[in-house]
Parts: structure tokens; sequence; C-alpha cells
């Protein structure tokens, strides 16, 4: 062993020959040896990878709750600013429930007759015109929806400032709500795109609440009056706070 | 238990219906759930007082949760109920099609009430047909979920 090892020791070709030999086998396992740090990294930045991940999602679920706020916080800031622009006393309503029938278009709020909510009063978004309030219990009230067909409002043309009757109109398949204004005099020249305000007449809601835009009209050649289609001003598939008008 | 079961199954439905959306593809409806349920009371129950309370108990709450007349949907179901216990022997309740045809019977009686309200105008026709056909659609899984639970509680 000891002549071998002296033999190897000399710088021989056999020798070099053998020592290459050994190196270039021993070296792939050599490098092995540098997976322990690695593995032993990998099981870290596991636990680290599985640290930030809860923390992105922590971070992602507080945007969402910022982002939600922030919508409710414009909502809001929308209201305040009718509501201490407008003449009228209003309370402020969180929607709590939409209408369990395919027949009627209404949602619940969580104001009632304890907040001075009657019936017939009329609900506004920060938007717009909503409905009005058909049923109250002390601690909630059912606003029956603009989009209704036996809800009908007394309106103005904003330019021409002729008169109709707003109601709901029946659109089967379309993905926006629509409204119609009846018994508008075929004379009336209508502009797409003008504002439609309540006119204050039938006792329930007050003059000059926007309802809605017109979008088109539709002249009958045999009737007396034209019928005018508008989109409701009031975003109805976001409604989240309205505002009930108390005289 | 069965009237707890049925008080519990009849609350969670009209909550799930007043609670889902409308479908535009859907022609702007949502589905119902109460017409099936009364149906399966009509159906399934031995003695037409129970069937009769159940549809009365499912169309308050549907007057309740809704701008209806209070007591329209609740007349309707159950004047369905009554019809239906009536013709329960002509019936067969297994029967999936008859369990639609079930549904689709309390879901017509319904919709006339409320176009007795708000006038056959505007699509009527239409609206009634397809709200029939959905109910028909979900008959047979509330028959079956309902059997399910009645089977699984040894409910009689």
């Amino acid at each position: 062993m000891l002549a071998w090892a002296l033999l190897l020791g000399q710088p021989t070709r056999v020798g070099a020959r053998l020592r290459t030999l050994f190196v270039q086998l021993g070296t792939p396992f050599e490098r092995l040896g540098d997976l322990i740090p690695v593995l032993r990294t990998h099981a870290a930045l596991a636990r680290h990878n599985d640290r930030l991940r809860a923390e992105n999602n922590d971070l992602r679920r507080q945007i969402t709750e910022l982002q939600h706020q922030r919508a409710e916080n414009q909502q809001l800031r929308a209201l305040l600013q009718i509501k201490q622009a407008a003449p009228w006393r209003t309370v402020g309503a969180r929607v709590i429930g939409r209408d369990a029938s395919n027949w009627w278009k209404s949602i619940q709020i969580d104001r009632g007759s304890d907040d001075g909510v009657r019936p017939d009063l009329p609900v506004l978004s920060a938007s717009g015109l909503v409905g009005k309030t058909v049923s109250v219990t002390a601690g909630e009230s059912r606003v029956l929806l603009l989009l209704d067909a036996s809800c009908k409002i007394g309106a103005l043309l904003e330019t021409s400032r002729d008169p109709g009757i707003v109601s709901g109109a029946h659109a089967a398949f379309s993905r926006e709500p629509r409204l119609e204004m009846t018994f508008v005099d075929r004379k009336v020249s209508v502009k797409v795109g003008e504002g439609v305000y309540t006119s204050g007449l039938g006792g329930i809601f007050p003059r000059g609440i926007l309802i809605g835009t017109v979008t088109g009209a539709d002249l009958d050649p045999q009737g007396l009056y034209q019928s005018v289609e508008l989109k409701p001003a009031a975003d109805f598939h976001r409604l989240e706070e309205v505002m009930v008008i108390i005289p | 238990m069965n009237f707890l079961l049925m008080a519990i199954f009849t609350l969670s439905l009209t909550a799930l219906q007043a609670r889902l959306p409308t479908a535009w593809w859907l022609g702007g409806v949502r589905f119902e759930f109460l017409p099936a349920l009364v149906a399966f009371g009509a159906l399934t129950f031995r003695h037409r007082r129970w069937a009769v309370t159940l549809a009365v108990a499912a169309g308050f709450l549907q007057d309740a949760l809704s701008a209806a007349p209070f007591g329209n949907t609740m007349a309707a179901y159950a004047l369905a109920a009554f019809l239906l216990t009536g013709m329960a022997r002509a019936f067969d309740r297994e029967a999936l099609w008859m369990q639609m045809l079930g549904g689709a019977l309390v879901s017509l009686v319904a919709s006339l009430a409320a176009c007795a309200v708000v006038g056959f105008g505007g699509g009527a026709t239409w609206k009634i047909s397809l709200l029939a056909v959905l109910s028909a659609a979900v008959t047979p899984v509330v028959f079956f979920v309902l059997d399910f639970l009645r089977w699984r509680l040894r409910v009689t």
C-alpha cells in the first residue's frame, strides 16, 4: 500500500492519468455536495415563499377591501353633495334586498317608519331618481323601482319642457334597463342625449330630479303622441346606497 | 321533524330566489323555486290542508319580499295547491314529467294572478310561458333534494 501510494505520489504519467480519471469521476459527486446548502436553502425558500404568498393574499384582500371602500366612499360623497344641495330633508338608506318575484321590480332598504319613512316617498341615488316607497315597516321599506311598469312619473323634456309620463319599459333579453316616456306631443322635436326630469306633478316626486337621458323616439304615424325611449340615470345594477326624500 | 324540515327548506328557497340575479339571457327573469315547493307539497302530503298550508306560507313569504300586493301570490299558490291535491290521484308523483307538470301548473297560476294586477301587456304571455318552463325544469331537482333529505332524516 505504501509503495503504491509512493508510486502515485510520484509525477509519473500513470499516476497523472489515474489522478485525472479519479478527478473526473469524483468531481461530479463532489459537486453534489454543493446541493446540501441548496436543499437547506430550498426548504427556507419554500417557507419564505409560503410567508410571501400569505402576505400577498392578505394584501390582495386589503386592496379589494380598500377598492370597495373607495367605491362606497365615492357613492356616499355624491349622495352627501345631493343631500347638502337639496332643499328637502333626506334619509340615507342601504339596499338590503331585491324583489323575490319576477313580476315586480323593487328593492328593500334598511330604513322604515322609525326613521320617518312612509309610503309614496321619492327615493334617489347619487345619479338620479330610483323610485318610490310602497310598503313600510318599522325598520325597513320596499321601494318600487322606476323600471316597474306600474311606477308612473310625470316628467319634462329638458330642452322643450314638454311633459310626458315615464314608466318602465318591457325589454326581454336586454342587458340594460330601459324606460319609456309616453304622451309626448308628436310635434315636439326630441334630441338624443337630452335629459328628462321630474315635472313635480302628481304630488310624489319633487320637480327637477333627473330621471334619465333620451336614447330614441318612436313616432306613430297614426297616433297623437310619440313615445320616447330613455336610459335611466341611476345604475340599477349597482344600487347600494339611496336617499329617501322626506317632505 | 317534517314541519321543521319544510320550514327550513321554504325559508332557504325563498332567500335563494330573492338573492338570485335576473339573467338577460333568460329574458330578464330569475329562477323561481317556490312553485316547485308548492308542487312538492301538493303531490306528497297526505292531507290537503298541509299542502295548502305550505302553499300559503310560501306565498306569504314571496309577497313579503316583493312589491306584489300582499296575499296575491299566497292566493295563487293556495289555489294551485288545492287544484293539484285534487288531481294528485291522476298524477304519478314519481314520474319526472309529472313533477315538471306540477311545477309548471303552480307557476302558471301564480303568473296569471300577477298579471291580473300588472296587466297582460308587454310580452306577458312570453314571460308566463318562460317562467312555467323554468319552474318545470327546477321542480324535479327540488323533489329530488327534498326526497333525499326526508330519506336521510327518516321523515315520513
